[in-house]
């Protein structure tokens, strides 16, 4: 597979430039229509707009790119910086700039303009079409987490407090059968998103959650408790008031379990699930409660829509209980309370003042902050984290670490550090991007890795240690990110990870036969040294993404070895552990955050700046909460009022990363269903 | 411990490399004596094991056997002709060696365990699919999209065969007993499915099948049978049937739904519909006469060395030997991903071994790990099954073990991705064979990747995948989409640089795809 990187060159652009036409002549078996649309997406985003904007160096004004002028002008939408050709390419594709991202004008490229001018940095925007709905919506079930919460909330509800945490201990088992919530991989992210985009139905869902059912019908119904369940009408002596004992439990019980009132068909219906017994039967009502946990208004976020939304075909109002538990599970991860369901029975959760009032009053409620948790846990994809003390045993991990050798538990503390500073930026001192990017306080409430930053452990509760001033600011700079695993930094994937995680720019896959001729490294090289000799070989396609997209985001960072101590010099070691020497690190690098822009930076502590000042975290950040929200990849130019609304929240002046999640609550979108 | 149903005709010891978790007493003298003679080998049911790994970027002569024991030739063609020979291991010291991968004690790997493995050289995917992990399975479109040839294969999802065979009646013409239709292990996503697998469709989603990581989980989904049982002591009618009403009630009502709403819920209904059968499996059909509970875990082995390497495979390996001669299921899959643990490597694997694979230190690295994983993976999963199921007939017999990399000889490539088994699939397939499928002399064939030799273009993958189906029973009018012969998708590369994919191939018309369906030349 060997090929001159020339020719490489020549051939993706003639590939880049002819790409739609054989797409659709050659993919020669049908594509399902859900598949149609990721594929067009993926085509008209990813593929075309970033590989023209890489082979074409971005950011070297007057570069040229062989055979350029063979691509045709190019269409389409969403785009960074204007995509109006800024890289001062040849715009052989006529490319809309990278994918990540918003609106704007995405007609750029023709012919290409040789970078004339420079470029212009305009704050990504996303544009709302109020006569535009989004697609079509699917039946979403609950993620575990929120099945898990709804369960232990229902059997504290039926049973008591006291009880119910007692029975969730009994119910261990087949809770632990539970499938895990997985994040989901989807075409712009194969490697994984969020696990409320894990929407899959696998055989496991159903096995496990009907044995949880029929086992909180058991526990619900024991000697001690079916009094409480079900009322004293079910353990007195009298049978003849079982039958409007059963009427009152199914109608009580099952506005609990399917959080709305149920209609006179469904009581009939679930009353005839009790099964035959005319006495007041323990056994039966289990199954009773059995038939209730697996119903698919118990499982799902069944919603049948109220008033149509003028305008937009389709498009109805959710009702106020299904607005109920929308506003319940994205805030709390759990089924409405008791005021939430007063406010849906008598209709004012639909009217705006109430329901900003119980906007507020969810979230200024403590059990929001184990679904904001989620939501940077997974946006900041944490568990990628791999096992740090997996090569504990390998001479040049033990080397390499010295006194520092992680433990077991080291992973999780870098994990808990930065979920920590997300939650003191959210909720301690609820500040915007800029804090996310530049704290400097340490949350390391483990001592291992808090020795790893230098500093004493947090008790949690105190003001979080001060970092030395101007070494480790942000999030970026934590364990979490540095931290590989191994004895060596990964550069690169720490670029990957900023560019399309907190920039939200795609980048292009690897050229093919990416490594059929690699440089040979010498022992004495830096890594930085290394990935340079690797990526960005001259006359190779490979630099074109990796000195423009990702490696100078990544060598900013060169400052903190892979266990995310800050060094000045990367220590050397020969294949028997043995140090060979040490050479200083070098952290300058010209990240390119924006498109086109050339200006470099020396220290994480400029990186974070050019970062913050981008306007791109806001649009990126927007995009991964509606993403946590719908549980669905966004499409710009759907839901542009929806993403719009949560970027100007956190871009206006001393905007806060709350009121991006209050936005998102109170847009339109959010109270709306398309079927 | 879980006591199960004993069934007096299986009575066996189900091997652990690592230590016995699952103990059977095994009395052949005892074992009911099925007269399988008498039996057209259709009525045998068969079993499959398939084991993955990623990369590839093994060396021709690294991986597979001399070429010297090829001494058969047969045209397939006038222009292409095709080989085979015995397989024949060498002794070198302790060990019995086939080449530098396929490579184990004599101990384990006896002349007899040989002669019921094959090798299959020249198997390729004709485009360029890089990192994936779709294409052991046959679903392509689980690729990261590494060119236009990714991009486009990406439109085009397929269930994998694993799923096909768990849903083909013919695979599967008896569901009793079985309580898991398919054990997917490990993490890694390599199986796919429709979300209603019993109503596929053109339009059908395919969805990723969730692999489990604890085999412990995994042993109790095929010895535990879902909760049948309400309050009280006396077993209930499982309400299963309620809930499945409830389901149907929802979906055939007349409140408004989307169309995506109905046909979510019809995927639902189709998985009650599955637990429903399993319920009423009960335990009454498990055949193993006493079952142990493991008390290790699979998840609870992931430290960077061969022995934790070895001891997690070995616990998958034995929940999977002990469902198939228990007969709770009949197919398993192993994701195992990188190998890097077997050679307990402390860097970047994945940059800096595999895909510096030509190098001669990192090749040696790569080899390392695989001749340790066939050692300790295949090989022992052939031990676990060496056991009689009836006279003359082990359970490997009547099982196929398969293991394939992500890779052909290059990294990233997929020319000649290597094939390895173990297993006639009940005498489906002929063993002991080494089989070079590659079109040799025909320099239109060829190319040079620039390290590890001159490659050979030879038969479509998607013939190994559709050889594999009818091994199993399952026909082509079971698999065939498209009006495409053989399984995946019938694709070929659109890229200019690739190897000569479209010189050998011609186009997807070709004489290699239309007998793509056909079983693969001297297996049968």
């Amino acid at each position: 597979m060997r090929r001159g990187g020339d020719d490489r060159t020549v051939d993706r652009l003639r590939m880049v430039g002819v790409r739609t036409s054989q797409m659709r002549s050659n993919a020669q078996p049908p594509a399902p229509p859900h598949v149609r649309r990721a594929r067009g997406a993926a085509l008209a985003i990813a593929s075309f707009a970033m590989i023209a904007a890489c082979t074409g160096t971005v950011g070297d004004p007057g570069s040229t790119i062989p055979d350029g002028t063979s691509g045709s002008t190019g269409t389409g939408s969403g785009n960074v910086a204007g995509g109006t050709g800024a890289t001062g390419s040849s715009g052989s594709t006529g490319s809309t700039g990278s994918t990540g991202s918003i609106g704007s004008t995405g007609t750029g490229g023709s012919a290409g303009t040789a970078g004339a001018g420079g470029p212009t940095f305009t704050p990504p925007t996303f544009a709302c079409d109020p006569n535009v709905h989004p697609p079509e919506s699917a039946l979403r079930r609950l993620t575990m987490a929120q099945y898990r919460n709804t369960i232990a909330d229902l059997v504290a509800w039926a049973s008591g407090a006291t009880s119910g945490k007692t029975i969730m201990t009994e119910l261990a088992t087949p809770l632990a059968a539970l499938p895990a919530d997985r994040r989901e991989a989807v075409p712009q992210d194969l490697h994984g998103s969020y696990r409320r985009l894990d929407q899959t139905l696998q055989q496991t869902h159903v096995d496990a959650t009907y044995d949880v059912a029929v086992a909180v019908g058991a526990a619900l119904t024991t000697t001690a408790r079916f009094g409480t369940t079900v009322g004293a009408c079910a353990t007195d002596t009298s049978t003849a008031n079982d039958a409007g004992c059963l009427d009152a439990f199914v109608k009580r019980f099952g506005a609990r379990a399917l959080r709305r009132p149920l209609t006179a068909d469904e009581v009939t219906f679930y009353t005839s699930a009790y099964g035959a017994s005319t006495t007041a039967s323990a056994a039966s009502y289990a199954d009773l409660i059995g038939v209730f946990l697996t119903a698919p208004e118990f499982m799902y976020f069944v919603e049948h829509g109220g008033t149509a939304v003028s305008g937009q075909t389709n498009t109805y109002d959710v009702s106020p209980y299904e607005l109920a538990s929308r506003l319940s599970y994205q805030v709390w991860q759990t089924a409405p309370d008791d005021a939430l369901l007063a406010v849906a029975a008598d209709g004012s959760l639909m009217n705006a003042a109430t329901y900003s009032a119980e906007v507020a009053r969810l979230m200024g409620d403590a059990r929001v902050r184990p679904a904001i948790d989620e939501f940077f846990a997974d946006w900041l994809k944490v568990e990628d984290l791999p096992a740090l003390d997996a090569k504990n045993q390998d001479v040049v991990f033990k080397a390499f670490a010295g006194g520092d050798l992680p433990n077991a538990s080291l992973r999780q503390a870098m994990i808990d550090d930065v979920l920590g500073l997300a939650d003191y930026a959210t909720w301690t001192k609820p500040s915007g991007i800029t804090e996310l990017l530049t704290n400097e306080l340490s949350f390391a409430r483990d001592a291992r890795l808090a020795t790893l930053y230098g500093v004493a452990a947090w008790n949690g509760t105190s003001a979080p240690p001060a970092l030395p001033a101007g070494q480790r600011p942000g999030l970026l700079t934590r364990g979490l990110f540095l931290s590989t695993g191994s004895a060596n930094t990964r550069p690169i994937m720490k670029g990957v990870f900023i560019r399309k995680n907190i920039l939200c720019t795609d980048i292009p896959p690897p050229p093919p036969g990416v490594n059929a001729k690699p440089p040979m490294l010498g022992p004495n090289m830096t890594t930085r040294e290394s990935v340079e000799a690797l990526t960005e070989m001259a006359g190779t396609t490979c630099a074109g993404c990796h000195a423009t997209l990702i490696n100078g985001l990544g060598f900013a960072t060169e400052g903190f070895d892979a266990l995310g101590r800050f060094r000045t010099t990367q220590r050397l070691f020969d294949a028997a552990g043995k140090e060979t020497g040490a050479k200083a690190v070098d952290t300058a690098t010209v990240p390119h955050v924006r498109a086109g822009d050339a200006t470099p930076v020396a220290t994480p502590a400029e990186l974070m700046t050019q970062i913050g000042a981008s306007g791109q975290v806001e649009s990126c950040l927007a995009r991964n909460f509606f993403r946590f929200t719908y549980g669905r990849w966004e499409d710009p130019a759907a839901d542009g009022c929806a993403l719009e609304d949560g970027r100007r929240a956190l871009a206006n002046t001393g905007g806060k990363l709350t009121d991006l999640f209050t936005a998102t609550l109170l847009s339109p979108q959010f109270r709306r269903r398309t079927f | 411990m879980l006591k199960r149903i004993i069934n007096p005709s299986r009575r066996m010891v189900l091997r652990g490399a690592c230590g016995t978790v699952v103990a059977l007493p095994l009395l052949p003298s005892l074992l009911t004596r099925p007269a399988y003679g008498a039996d057209p080998i259709v009525a045998r049911l068969p079993r499959i094991y398939w084991v993955t790994t990623d990369h590839g970027g093994a060396f021709e002569s690294s991986m597979f056997p001399a070429q010297s024991m090829l001494t058969n030739s047969t045209a397939l063609f006038s222009d292409h002709a095709v080989r085979s020979g015995a397989l024949k291991a060498t002794t070198q010291g302790s060990d019995s060696v086939l080449s530098s991968v396929l490579r184990a004690p004599s101990s384990d790997l006896t002349p007899a365990l040989v002669s019921k493995m094959n090798v299959l050289y020249g198997l390729d995917v004709p485009f360029y699919i890089a990192h994936n992990t779709g294409l052991h399975l046959g679903n392509y479109a689980r690729n990261d999209a590494n060119g236009g040839d990714g991009f486009a294969v990406q439109s085009s999802p397929r269930p994998t065969i694993d799923q096909i065979m768990a849903w083909s009646p013919s695979f599967y013409p008896n569901l009793s007993g079985i309580r898991e239709r398919a054990l997917v292990m490990g993490i890694r996503p390599v199986s796919w499915n429709y979300s209603d697998p019993s109503m596929p469709s053109a339009s059908s989603k395919i969805d990723n099948v969730a692999g489990t990581a604890s085999s412990l989980s995994l042993f109790n989904r095929i010895f535990t049978t879902p909760s049948t049982a309400g309050a009280g002591a006396a077993p209930r009618k499982p309400i299963v049937d309620r809930v499945l009403d409830s389901y149907k009630r929802l979906r055939n009502g007349n409140t408004r739904l989307s169309a995506s709403d109905r046909q979510r819920l019809d995927d639902h209904i189709a998985r009650i519909a599955e637990l429903q059968r399993k319920v009423n499996v009960g335990t009454g059909v498990a055949t193993c006469s006493a079952t142990t509970k493991p008390t290790d875990d699979a998840n609870t082995h992931n430290g960077n060395s061969p022995s934790e390497a070895a001891r997690q495979v070995s616990l998958y390996n034995e929940v999977a030997a002990v469902a198939f001669m228990c007969g709770t299921s009949r197919i398993a899959v192993l994701a195992y991903g990188e190998t890097s643990k077997f050679v307990a490597y402390g860097g970047d694997w994945h940059g800096e071994v595999a895909h510096q694979w030509q190098l001669a230190d990192k090749q040696a690295q790569l080899v390392q790990s695989y001749q340790r994983f066939f050692a300790g993976v295949l090989v022992d999963m052939a031990k676990r099954l060496s056991i009689e199921e009836a006279p003359g007939v082990t359970y490997l017999d009547n099982s196929l073990l398969v293991w394939t990399q992500e890779c052909g000889m290059e990294t990233h490539g997929s020319v000649s991705v290597p094939v390895v088994t173990f297993g006639s699939g009940a005498g489906a397939l002929k063993t002991g064979l080494y089989c070079d499928y590659r079109r040799m002399g025909n320099k239109s064939s060829e190319f040079d990747p620039g390290a590890g030799g001159k490659q050979t273009l030879g038969l479509l993958y998607n013939q190994w995948l559709a050889t594999a189906l009818q091994a199993m029973r399952v026909p082509p009018v079971e698999f065939e989409r498209w009006g495409n012969k053989g399984y995946g998708v019938p694709f070929l590369t659109k890229e200019s640089w690739t190897p000569p994919y479209a010189k050998h191939y011609g186009d997807t018309s070709s004489r290699y795809f239309q007998m793509a369906s056909d079983y693969l030349p001297f297996l049968k």
